[in-house]
């Protein structure tokens, strides 16, 4: 996924920096699918959907279990933490019993923490 | 190296094991990263995250996970990334705690040194 994701964003002329910031973010959302809405007892796929609009790189992670929000400041708050630091307007939703993690990039400028 | 694979160099210093991860650092590697850790003999691990060219959240808390098996056998663990590293850049962003992060194995070395004499 990480590499099809990063031929992707190449692809979109985005620069060696950035483009781990998102791969990294949208890892941190899969896992955040895999660990809390599998809990890692069945299989169920993760989509990723990454596309421009508006001057910013949007990406979206689907997965068809049930979110479970992550209990506050354990260790797996940290997958939250990196999102947040990277990404723009990271939001959770629950879709058709699933969840869709949505999240954007502006094109210009990188914020460095 | 194939991506996504994680590589483990070993090496021994005197007292210390230096242990080199190249590549990769996640959810699939995690496992593989804690063993490797643990797998080595001496009081003190180094493991050295300069190399890596992908770290997240699960590759961390391998090593949260590593370094609690090390301490509970009475050894230590100390984490080298160089200030511009991949493995750097995600411990700021997660808020890992800096305590024990080295900027490179000489400074770990000295310090081990100086304990003992």
């Amino acid at each position: 996924m990480r590499q099809a994701l990063s031929v992707w964003l190449e692809a979109t002329g985005l620069d060696d920096h950035k483009a781990h910031d998102v791969v990294l973010a949208v890892s941190e959302a899969a896992a955040n699918s895999v660990e809390h809405g599998y809990h890692f007892d069945s299989v169920g796929n993760v989509r990723v959907e990454a596309w421009e609009n508006d001057g910013s790189l949007h990406v979206a992670v689907h997965d068809t279990g049930a979110w479970r929000t992550p209990p506050e400041r354990s260790e797996r708050g940290r997958g939250r933490a990196i999102m947040e630091a990277l990404m723009r307007d990271v939001g959770f939703e629950t879709e058709n019993g699933g969840t869709v993690v949505r999240m954007r990039l502006p094109l210009a400028g990188r914020q460095v923490p | 190296m194939t991506p996504g694979e994680t590589r483990v160099v070993r090496r021994s210093v005197g007292d210390v094991d230096v242990v080199e991860l190249h590549g990769e650092v996640d959810f699939a590697s995690a496992d593989e990263v804690r063993e490797a850790l643990c797998a080595a003999g001496a009081p003190t691990v180094v493991v050295e995250l300069g190399e890596v060219d992908f770290i997240d959240s699960a590759g961390l808390r391998a090593l949260d996970a590593a370094n609690r098996d090390l301490r509970t056998a009475g050894r230590a663990l100390a984490l080298v990334a160089p200030p511009a590293s991949r493995a750097a850049f995600t411990f700021r962003i997660a808020g890992f705690s800096a305590d024990g992060v080295h900027d490179s194995v000489e400074t770990v070395l000295r310090t081990v040194a100086n304990r003992q004499s």
